[in-house]
């Protein structure tokens, strides 16, 4: 997967540019989609808690990779959600969409055979991946952070924020 | 909606994500293309000649023969693995990813290979970066909303 940093960013970018058509997209909502891309990166848990310690401990078969996934961005930002205390709906579609995008992001990343993880779980399938990018490639992270900061000038200077 | 309603609907929610984990983890070999890294630590010999796609940390290279020796995990260990024909350059330390055929001895012949890291220190990069990551993810969030004691959850600040 792509770096979280560039999660974030790339989040941030899309939300904030859709946010100059859409009204009620306010920088608080920006904030939750940033956050909800971040879901698929809860799979790296597995460095503070390897899965396969959880398979031996508990003696079931277990992985983290759903996380990573359209079922666990689903039912991760519900767990989110739940955290809010209203407009709920709004929460989860923002978290939801956040989550999605980092997917999309990773469904773009170099695959020695050319598919992608199965990131549609509960879809067995690997869609076709164009091998873009590694993570490691510190141009992936220039390349976000140039857009991120291109839209945050813009942003700033050239968008009537009065409405919150 | 009660607290309690919302903690025992987190908790049913979490539940589920427990189940798809373990879900995943039974059903994701029958829907691999390849044989699993399990399958190759039991049976090696019998899948001599199909496809794999393995992913693996680098011991060693040999750049005189384009070969080197990956790693591979497995559910309850790990095996070497020879892989020739590679084209990438890596250093030991970092992971590759192999596609290829699979040849006698724990040998594979690379078709094509992704450098995922090029050396170990490219997870220490991942892993700064990514807990700058997750301080924006706070920054920005906690700039916007505030924790209600009261209500116990997220509320937005100047509400």
């Amino acid at each position: 997967m792509a770096d979280l940093l560039s999660h974030v960013l790339i989040a941030y970018a899309l939300l904030t540019v859709t946010s100059w058509l859409i009204e009620p997209l306010t920088q608080r909502w920006v904030a939750v989609g940033m956050g909800g891309a971040a879901i698929p990166d809860l799979v790296k848990l597995d460095l503070v808690l390897d899965d396969r310690l959880i398979e031996q401990t508990l003696n079931v078969p277990f992985a983290y990779a759903p996380v990573s996934s359209l079922a666990g961005v689903l039912l991760i930002a519900g767990v989110i959600t739940l955290l809010f205390t209203h407009k709920r709906r709004r929460v989860y579609t923002l978290l939801v969409a956040g989550g999605t995008l980092s997917l999309v992001v990773d469904g773009l990343r170099a695959y020695a055979d050319g598919h992608a993880s199965f990131w549609l779980y509960p879809l067995w399938w690997r869609p076709p991946t164009p091998s873009l990018y590694v993570t490691s490639d510190p141009r992936v992270l220039a390349g976000t952070l140039v857009v991120a900061a291109a839209v945050a000038l813009v942003d700033r200077y050239f968008v009537d924020t009065t409405a919150t | 909606m009660h607290t309690a309603v919302r903690v025992i609907g987190a908790v049913l929610l979490l539940a589920v994500v427990a189940g798809a984990g373990v879900h995943y983890d039974v059903v994701e070999p029958t829907q691999w293309p390849y044989p699993s890294n399990d399958d190759l630590a039991e049976a090696y010999d019998s899948a001599v000649g199909e496809r794999a796609l393995l992913f693996g940390e680098v011991q060693s290279v040999d750049a005189t023969d384009d070969t080197a020796v990956i790693t591979v995990e497995h559910s309850t260990g790990e095996f070497d693995m020879r892989v020739t024909n590679i084209e990438a350059t890596v250093d030991p330390g970092g992971t590759i990813q192999v596609y290829g055929t699979l040849q006698p001895e724990y040998t594979i012949a690379a078709q094509s290979t992704v450098v995922v890291n090029p050396a170990g220190s490219s997870k220490t990069y991942k892993y700064a970066v990514s807990a700058l990551g997750a301080m924006l993810i706070l920054v920005a969030f906690f700039r916007q909303w505030r924790v209600d004691r009261d209500a116990l959850g997220f509320v937005p600040r100047g509400d």
